[in-house]
């Protein structure tokens, strides 16, 4: 274990994160210029693995040909890529079935405890950090389950409730509740004006209480100012931004008002419910260019979500993921990665649906769903499902089988590079990866 | 408790003692290490994450204590060295944990009572919506919007270190502050009130309506319980004849009052009423003149009341009342008289049995006969046989009469024949004629005031009725103010006013006005219904000086009536008013309206802070006020801006405790008044300090340790303590939200229902909040016998006697169940969806419970089978399992636990049998041989080792206290608060005093020691 290099690299997260501040004054002109359709990634999660038998692909005479849980996805095919093999190595080290797996999007080592947590700044918040002063929104960070008060084996069970970290030590907060992410996201900015001149006060109020802290509090008081400041600079960008869009200049997304209603208070009682409705929010984020980054996690590790609707599977996820290799314990399982699938499959249609002109909105975007583990049974993260829809702005050419199984350097984070240098931003290397995987 | 390895670090180092004299030196120690324990554990190769020769040179016990705990527990455990390796010999063994053993205490008796790091806490979720709930009395919930929180330290979710602040989280704080501030009015007087609904922004119109209708309300809700209600007996006799012994005896009404069970404020108004001749009013004169002219005491009994007087009042009261229907409140004459125009015919009814003749009154009012005409333009009467026209009856009668005269001879009764016939004819020429000579309807009976018209009656007539107008062609009817009236006893002074008889005019008259002004007075002074008598009341609001009204009371009376409070909220409330009403203040005005908003701002803000506000602090939250106004924002909207910038600033969303800003001294820091208050509120309520606590802190009496422990006893005995029964216990017990959301199969158990699961929250709750609040004692958690249901929760349990839907204390031993172990949600949480799981509930008891640590299952355990979901084959498969020795060092500890409470189905049910009907076997056997049987047997087995429990308890206590994990300096405070407890008969408030009293809790770390120790 390197500890210098693992340092230097939370680090340079951190460094990564701060630079959209300073540069947000040149936003107005980058915006205007730029008259294609923008890139937009999404990182679907879900929990506890997959059935290894039927995830994935192979590769036949005519090309890939997908394996069961995958078949949903076969009218998309050719927006479709598979990927095998890869990992993230430094989960196989030490002791933990599930925590120690929480670092899909950074890669980093989870550390353990139960108090000070910390990972990495993740790769979707990365790019967030560069897409967001295009957009109102820096990215949408969705789920469906909350996070379980509890400390379990030396960890804090907060690990298995974030794919998505803003900086080594915070995760970015989740939202699960519908119509919380439907205001977030398509709220006009018009109420923020008030909020300004509130804004300057308790920044005030933060100045005046840091000195008077102990070093550990100030640390604490950072998280707050650093809020505030960002807070800040979205009122001001959601002015700036309406005044780009009345100039009418440059690309403009193809819907312009929200064309979903405005979803009801709570959460849907039935999960495809609230995972449908959940996709629809983040598809229509994208459909209205409101923030070009967003995670989704399905389902938190360790969940147990159910789903009533298919006849026969009794026990949540987690539960099933132990199949002890029993044949119809393993069915149940497929059965429920498939219909995890499937409903991916219809957000992806709904993408693919939308035209952005040269492009549909699936073919402009980059959409992968994965998981923290390979066969749940096993805790196995010796290598991750990873599937890849959309074409990128025309740099991935899907309806491909990437097999990297005997690749000596299958890391997953070379893969986020190679995302990361599609949507604009260009680091030599992230996580434990010092290069981007070809795709 | 001898058979349980001690795995949990903590709790081994409160337990052990060795001594420091014999303790073995660190090269001794590290030898052992070398030759033991490096292989594995280097730089290079950290098996299980540990690199113990990075300490070769230098144990750094202080900074890596938790190493050397792991270190000591897995060598005692004998987990290490792993059964292949080399292992220690005996003296190695003594040397390595004599070593560490001793280092360990050490630092533990050196830095004892160290506050340790305690990270500047934001407010959980739930301490928002209480803090919010005590600021506004308004359960608004709006934290159930937020990021949920995560656990850390202790498992508690109010560990600074996972309280996180994000742009995310904070524009949730933004959105709920407005949400709150929206559901605020704020004004001059009453300054800010919370309401239940939002209000958002309100017009001129609106907040001047809303002062009003609030004020209104407000003075009926006060006045009511203490005004006559409708049908009560108002006694309006008796208050004459008080009034009468004041003017002749001088007699203070007070001692009247008090003489005659009378109410003073009313003897009071009766006294200015019967003695004023202001305003004027011909219909009050009834009773005041009346009164002034009762008679004069008689000088020959001094000090008492002639007979004369008391009857005369009777009288007075009579009028009075005649007024009013006494069947129905609020039907009578002065109910009706605003509606008298002339133009409608007015109905009179008399009962007449036994009446040889009937009295037409037809009065002048009193004021005059001019313009007075009636015409009765409709005469009935019923006999026995039936009704008929009263004219009819007349030319009939007449008719039988002039022909019964008329015989030959004349009758007897010839005479007494001829007179009926003149009356009848007098009668009967009077239809038709009218007293000006105007054409009229031969039928009609025009009749000018004052006048008396007699009406003989038929034989058996029982009924009479009449319909009568105010004649509206006369060409003084501007004049004419009339009154008419049916009698059959006896004829009225029709010259005077008639009193509780209708007074007819003409509409939009002089006379009208002055009469309906002069009636208006009296009905002001006794209104004829309570609730006329709460408008009186509230019409104060209006009133620049008491009214007239009777029963009824001035601010003043009301004001003595009610105590400080009200008298301080009636103040405040017309404030409101005078402020609002009037749509252009002047200069001087705006300045005291602006100037009392700011201070309900600034009043609000040092409660939200929970600390005082600098000079330069309020001057900041006036100049946000003033820069909306300027924005053109109206008073409410720029207060409530103030009041999100208060909820949205750190001062409230974190608990920031502060150092002395130059040259802090090495050492602790002894926490400000404030800080304390917060902390201890905190702590027992999960909110922020009330109004007493706050004055501790003001006064700074809190810092005192009697003080302190009496605030902590009152605190733990208020409601808000449940907050420890939901966030401490819920949270350390694992049942907090198991409410929200169900684990269990419900297809195969439907009878587990959402009313089920939330009265299973409900009796975890419920048990935990009076264990706190009645001061029980926390071994009830294991051993009560005794547990809280509602009928259906006890129903399904199978206890018998419990009826209603609320919850009550029931003795529950009969039913195999009290305290946690007994209870569904317990049981139900630590099973699988389809089926109980020994191992979870082992593992709960063990861990959560007990505080004892388990290492997670090794990858890739072999899974039970599906026909283990039937309690004897799991109980088989799992007794395999164990044969697996990587299994079996911690199933050997957990399953037996588990396995005891297999009476207990995955719902919590008690049973004795499985599904298939397979007996349940509920015994747990530990590898020492010990053997238990069921809840009873387990209960028993953890009675022996209660020590086990307390430790986890106060250190869970202590954790959630403090907002940090346990450390090896807190082991004496700890030993303390197990050693109150146990003195105390286990009663919760002395580890809660305990911990109160620490110089933990007290202190924090200053900046030099904090360095020294990282």
């Amino acid at each position: 274990m390197n500890l210098s290099r693992r340092k230097f690299l939370r680090g340079t997260g951190v460094a990564l994160g701060l630079p959209w501040f300073e540069s947000i004054s040149s936003f107005g002109a980058e915006a205007v210029k730029n008259n294609t359709a923008p890139r937009r990634l999404a990182v679907c999660f879900t929990g506890n693995g997959v059935n290894p038998h039927h995830w994935g692909a192979t590769q036949g005479p005519a090309g890939m040909e997908f394996m069961k849980s995958l078949s949903p996805l076969e009218p998309l095919k050719k927006h479709v890529s598979v990927f095998k093999g890869l990992w993230n190595p430094t989960t196989v080290e030490g002791e933990g079935g599930h925590y120690p797996k929480m670092n899909v999007l950074c890669g980093l080592k989870v550390k353990k405890t139960t108090t000070d947590v910390e990972v990495g700044t993740t790769m979707d918040q990365l790019i967030s950090a560069q897409t967001g002063k295009f957009t109102p929104m820096p990215s949408v960070v969705l789920g469906t389950e909350r996070p379980s008060y509890s400390t379990d084996s030396g960890f804090t069970s907060i690990y298995s409730a974030y794919i998505s970290w803003s900086t080594p030590t915070t995760p970015a907060p989740k939202e699960i509740f519908p119509q919380q992410a439907f205001d977030q996201l398509f709220d006009d900015g018009s109420k923020r004006k008030r909020d300004k001149s509130i804004l300057d006060l308790v920044l005030d109020d933060a100045g005046a209480l840091k000195p008077k802290l102990s070093q550990r509090d100030k640390q604490k008081l950072d998280e707050y100012l650093t809020s505030v400041r960002e807070i800040e600079q979205r009122v001001e960008l959601a002015e700036k931004i309406s005044q780009a869009e009345t100039k009418g200049a440059g690309w403009q997304p193809t819907v312009k008002v929200p064309t979903m209603q405005r979803p009801g208070a709570g959460i849907p009682t039935s999960a495809e419910d609230h995972l449908r409705i959940m996709f629809d929010i983040m598809l229509l984020a994208f459909q209205m260019d409101r923030t070009r980054v967003a995670t989704f996690m399905m389902n938190n590790d360790l969940s147990n979500m159910r789903f009533p609707s298919l006849d026969g599977i009794s026990g949540g996820i987690h539960e099933l993921s132990h199949h002890a290799n029993d044949e119809h314990r393993l069915d149940m399982y497929q059965r429920v990665n498939q219909h995890q699938v499937k409903l991916w499959g219809e957000f992806l249609g709904k993408m693919q649906a939308t035209n952005e002109g040269e492009r549909t909105l699936l073919e402009n975007s980059m959409i992968m769903l994965t998981s923290s583990l390979f066969d749940g049974n096993a805790h196995d993260s010796r290598q991750l499902p990873v599937v890849l829809a959309g074409g990128g702005g025309g740099t991935i050419q899907g309806g491909r089988l990437h097999d990297h199984s005997a690749d000596p350097n299958r890391k997953l984070c070379r893969l986020h590079i190679a995302l990361m240098d599609r949507m604009g931003l260009h680091v030599g290397h992230f996580g434990d990866a010092e290069n981007a995987l070809v795709i | 408790m001898s058979s349980y390895p001690r795995h949990l670090a903590l709790a081994a180092f409160v337990v052990g003692s060795f001594s420091l004299s014999a303790a073995p030196a660190w090269k001794d120690a590290e030898v052992v290490l070398k030759a033991k324990c490096y292989e594995c554990h280097n730089p290079k190769k950290t098996k299980g994450d540990v690199d113990l020769q990075q300490f070769a040179a230098d144990p750094q016990l202080t900074k890596h204590f938790e190493v050397w705990l792991k270190v000591k527990d897995t060598i005692e455990n004998g987990d290490m060295p792993p059964p292949k390796a080399h292992q220690m010999s005996d003296p190695e063994h003594a040397a390595l944990l004599g070593w560490v053993n001793g280092e360990l205490d050490a630092l533990a008796a050196a830095q004892s009572g160290d506050p340790g790091p305690v990270t500047m806490r934001r407010l959980t979720n739930a301490e928002y919506d209480y803090t919010i709930r005590d600021l506004t009395r308004h359960d608004y919930g709006f934290a159930k919007e937020f990021q949920t929180d995560g656990g850390g330290g202790e498992g508690f979710s109010n560990t600074g270190d996972v309280l996180f602040m994000s742009p995310a989280a904070l524009d949730k704080y933004f959105g709920a502050a407005r949400k709150v501030a929206d559901h605020a009015t704020i004004m001059p007087g009453t300054g800010i009130v919370f309401n239940p609904q939002r209000i958002g922004l309100r017009g001129f119109e609106q907040v001047k309506a809303q002062a009003q209708q609030a004020l209104y309300v407000w003075y009926q809700q006060k006045a009511a319980p203490h005004l006559p209600k409708d049908g009560d007996d108002m006694r309006e006799g008796d208050y004459m004849v008080a009034c009468w012994k004041h003017k002749h005896f001088q007699t203070p009404l007070e001692q009247l009052a008090k003489e005659s069970g009378l109410k003073l404020p009313f003897l009071q108004n009766w006294n200015n009423l019967v003695n004023a001749t202001e305003p004027k009013s011909r219909f009050l004169d009834l009773t005041r003149v009346a009164w002034r002219e009762l008679p004069v005491p008689d000088a020959t009994k001094p000090g008492q009341v002639p007979q004369a007087v008391v009857d005369g009042a009777k009288t007075i009261q009579a009028q009075l009342l005649s007024w009013n229907n006494p069947k129905k409140p609020g039907s009578g004459v002065q109910r009706y008289q605003q509606d008298a125009d002339g133009i409608r015919p007015y109905q009179m009814n008399i009962d007449v049995k036994g009446k040889k003749q009937a009295f037409l009154c037809i009065g002048d009012d009193g004021d005059g006969n001019k313009g007075d005409i009636a015409l009765i333009t409709r005469l009935d009467v019923k006999t026995t046989k039936g009704p008929m026209l009263y004219l009819d009856w007349l030319n009939r009668k007449l008719d039988e009469d002039h022909k019964a005269v008329a015989v030959n001879p004349p009758p007897a009764n010839a005479e007494a024949l001829k007179q009926r016939i003149a009356e009848l004819e007098r009668v009967k020429n009077a239809f038709g004629k009218h007293p000006q000579g105007r054409k009229i309807e031969p039928s009609v009976l025009a009749i000018a005031a004052p006048l008396v018209f007699n009406l003989p009656l038929p034989e058996n007539a029982t009924w009479m009725h009449a319909e009568a107008r105010l004649d509206l062609e006369n060409p003084d009817i501007n004049d004419g103010t009339i009154q008419w009236d049916l009698e059959a006893d006896k004829p009225r002074d029709v010259t005077k006013i008639m009193p509780g008889i209708l007074t007819v005019w003409k509409t939009q008259t002089e006379a009208a006005r002055r009469t309906m002004g002069d009636f208006q007075v009296m009905r002001q002074a006794f209104p004829d219904m309570f609730e006329r008598r709460l408008e009186e009341v509230a019409s104060n609001l209006y009133r620049r000086k008491p009214g007239i009204t009777v029963y009824y009371f001035s601010d003043d009376q009301l004001g003595q009536i009610l105590g400080p409070k009200d008298r301080d909220q009636l103040a405040a409330m017309k404030k409101d008013f005078g402020y609002t009403a009037v749509p252009n203040l002047n200069p001087q005005q705006q300045k005291e309206f602006d100037g009392a908003l700011l201070g309900h701002l600034r009043y609000f803000a040092g409660r939200a802070w929970r600390r005082p506000l600098a000079t330069e602090e309020i001057q900041k939250l006036d100049a946000l006020y003033f820069e909306g106004r300027k924005k053109e924002l109206d008073r409410e909207s720029a207060a409530r801006e103030v009041l999100v910038r208060v909820l949205v600033s750190p001062y409230f969303l974190f608990k920031a405790e502060t150092l002395p800003m130059a040259n802090a001294a090495p050492g602790d820091v002894k926490l400000n008044a404030y800080e304390l208050a917060s902390r201890l509120s905190y702590f027992l309520w999960a909110s922020q300090p009330d109004w007493e606590l706050r004055k501790a802190a003001d006064d700074g009496s809190l810092l005192k340790p009697e003080v302190l422990a009496a605030q902590t006893k009152r605190m733990l005995r208020d409601p808000k303590a449940n907050a420890l029964a939901k966030e401490f216990a819920g949270q350390w017990l694992k049942f907090n939200g198991f409410d929200e959301k169900s684990t269990v199969d419900e297809k195969k158990y439907p009878e587990f229902t959402t009313e089920l699961r939330n009265d299973m929250q409900r009796e975890t709750n419920e048990f935990f909040a009076h264990l706190v609040r009645d001061d029980r004692s926390v071994s009830d958690i294991m051993g009560g016998d005794y547990s809280f249901l509602n009928e259906r929760l006890a129903k399904f349990y199978g206890v018998p006697g419990v009826t209603g839907g609320e919850f009550r204390e029931v003795k529950v031993a009969q039913q195999h169940r009290g305290g946690l172990l007994g209870m569904g949600a317990i049981l139900t949480k630590t099973s699988r969806p389809n089926r109980t799981s020994p191992v979870l509930r082992g593992d709960y008891l063990y861990q959560v419970v007990l505080g004892f640590s388990s290492p997670p299952p090794p990858p890739n355990v072999p899974k039970l089978p599906d026909s283990a979901v039937k309690p004897a084959s799991l109980r088989e498969a799992l007794m395999q399992h164990r044969a697996d020795k990587a299994c079996s060092v911690c199933h050997d500890r957990i399953d037996p636990l588990g396995f005891a409470l297999e009476g207990f189905d995955p719902i919590g049910r008690f049973r004795v049998a499985d599904e298939t009907g397979g007996k349940i076997d509920d015994t747990g056997e530990l590898k020492d041989g010990t053997k238990f049987q069921g809840l009873a047997g387990l209960r028993d087995y953890l009675k022996k080792n209660e020590p086990n429990f307390t430790t986890q308890f106060c250190r869970k206590l202590l954790g959630y206290a403090l907002g940090r994990q346990t450390m090896p300096s807190d082991k004496a405070l700890l030993l303390h608060m197990q050693a109150a407890l146990k003195q105390n008969n286990g009663k919760f408030s002395a580890a809660v005093l305990d911990v109160v009293n620490s110089r933990q809790f007290l202190h924090r770390r200053s900046e030099p020691a904090m360095a020294a120790n990282q």
